[in-house]
């Protein structure tokens, strides 16, 4: 039967082979386009019937195994953690009942495993937290991961670094610096974060070292990440306040140092002030204002009628009026009294009056003198109602 | 035995919030959705209503607001468990009148005190 189908498909082809070479090129050309058509439909639709048939593989075992994963956590949790009807912690009594599920066998019950550790673990705080990491490491489920990190799929690599990271899994500095070599972005970017949350030797010089430009968003990341970082293990980011790093690093620095009350990085940002940009500088003394050093009014006020960058000026007056010393009250009154451009004299104002009372500025000397408009000002500064930026 | 209405998303926490409060002595039904939970509202009376704020098709705000309106349940107590933890969602919470708010991560120690305090029952050990 095999012998005779075969035959009859060896004559047929040879047909056809014989009527392809007799055929003008264009209808060569058009066969071997239309063959080439047809094999990549083929192709394209083998892969969407695989990927479907795998994903309803995968339902079909999810919806199996996810309770039984998801009530066995609970269980285990329910009975290990400080509830008042619960003794004291002790999870081992409790590891082998995961035996009979044989996860360290089947991937697909080892990932719904992983994934419901993952998932209950954000949601909850506590003890519940370490015994989950407990049960993780016990299990030996960071092993996945850990081999994921070499995958030459993206994919793969950021879900395991996400993974690591939930979970508080700390890798070898050496590893998570080949993690930051990585050239795809959105590898790098994970990485990145898990980097700053976890080396044991924080440091912002592997961006130094890298060179790269920070984008507002990258800014914004970086500082919600290194911000969550325990008070022990934060530097002193005036090492990073530096002519030598790159500018968008100093402000990211600045912003991190006011966070974290460095109050010292002030006069480190002070002196910078005469080498860096506009741009830098508005940044600059927005954070010596938020972190109220009195030490830098001196150079602030001397600072301000050489500035020609209105947005500059405004930085100073909003930061003399945050720092609190003594020179900078009669310096905000006279610059509200003798600025000609009106956001000036509103920002002067706002650091010069918004803390004093009424009545008191009521009997300031030069109160009588204002015009209309100076004293409208006033009014409004002290109106709750009104934001002034 | 007190009837507890959970209202959660997320499957794995439903059924920890669930489990814990059964164990505990509570009577308990779920949703997973807001519409599902109004639709157990109209069905059952309550004694607590803990909710998440950013469900599907109803959000925990509309919730309570239903339940406020609801003259039957509006004294009934509420509880918010949500990971939005900024001032304005935290104030607007208890300015609609819930009795207690939850911010994720949290303990289920702390969830089951908090509870027993709103009932006023003893959860003895």
């Amino acid at each position: 039967m095999v012998c005779f189908v075969s035959n009859i498909r060896g004559s047929e082809l040879m047909q056809a082979m014989g009527l392809y070479e007799r055929s003008p090129f264009f209808i060569q050309l058009a066969i071997v386009f239309v063959f080439l058509l047809v094999l990549s439909l083929i192709i394209i639709y083998t892969v969407l019937f695989n990927r479907k048939f795998t994903d309803y593989l995968s339902d079909i075992r999810e919806a199996r195994w996810k309770p039984i994963t998801q009530d066995l956590l609970i269980e285990i949790i329910s009975e290990t953690q400080d509830l008042p009807r619960n003794k004291a912690f002790d999870v081992d009594r409790h590891l082998h009942k995961f035996e009979p599920f044989r996860f360290s066998e089947h991937n697909h019950r080892r990932r719904i495993l992983i994934n419901s550790i993952v998932d209950l673990r954000e949601q909850l705080s506590g003890n519940t937290k370490k015994i989950l990491l407990y049960i993780y490491l016990k299990l030996n489920l960071q092993k996945d991961a850990i081999r994921d990190l070499d995958s030459l799929f993206p994919r793969r690599v950021i879900r395991a670094i996400t993974e690591l990271n939930k979970m508080g899994y700390v890798l070898e500095d050496e590893q998570m610096q080949q993690l930051l070599t990585r050239k795809n972005k959105y590898i790098y970017h994970v990485a990145r974060t898990y980097y700053f949350l976890y080396h044991s030797n924080f440091s912002i010089d592997v961006l130094v070292e890298r060179g790269e430009k920070l984008s507002a968003w990258d800014e914004m990341e970086l500082f919600s990440t290194i911000s969550q970082l325990s008070e022990d293990s934060v530097p002193q980011f005036a090492q990073w306040i530096t002519p030598q790093t790159p500018e968008d690093l100093v402000a990211l620095s600045a912003r991190l140092a006011v966070h974290f009350l460095q109050f010292d990085a002030a006069c480190q940002m002070h002196q910078l002030l005469d080498t860096c940009s506009d741009w830098l500088k508005i940044r600059l003394i927005n954070a010596i204002g938020k972190l109220m050093q009195a030490e830098c009014e001196k150079g602030l006020i001397a600072r301000y009628p050489n500035e020609e960058n209105p947005e500059i000026k405004k930085e100073i007056l909003k930061a003399l009026g945050r720092t609190g010393g003594d020179l900078s009250p009669d310096f905000l009154v006279r610059a509200f009294l003798d600025e000609t451009d009106f956001n000036l004299k509103k920002h002067a104002a706002l650091s010069a009056f918004k803390s004093m009372p009424m009545a008191e500025i009521r009997e300031l000397p030069f109160f009588d003198r204002l015009s209309t408009d100076e004293t409208a000002l006033i009014q409004y500064i002290k109106n709750p109602l009104i934001n002034f930026n | 035995m007190k009837k507890i209405l959970i209202i959660e998303d997320n499957e794995l926490l439903l059924k920890m919030i669930e489990f814990i409060l059964k164990k505990n002595g509570f009577e308990t039904t779920v949703a997973k959705t807001g519409k599902e939970a109004i639709n157990a509202l109209h069905e059952t009376p309550f004694d607590l209503i803990i909710t998440d704020l950013m469900l599907p098709y109803a959000n925990g705000f509309e919730i309570i607001e239903h339940i406020k309106q609801n003259k039957a349940q509006n004294q009934v107590p509420v509880i918010i468990i949500s990971a939005v933890v900024n001032e304005e969602t935290v104030m607007a919470g208890f300015d609609s009148g819930v009795d207690d708010y939850i911010k994720k991560p949290f303990t289920p120690g702390e969830l089951l005190s908090r509870v027993t305090r709103l009932l006023k029952v003893n959860v003895t050990a």
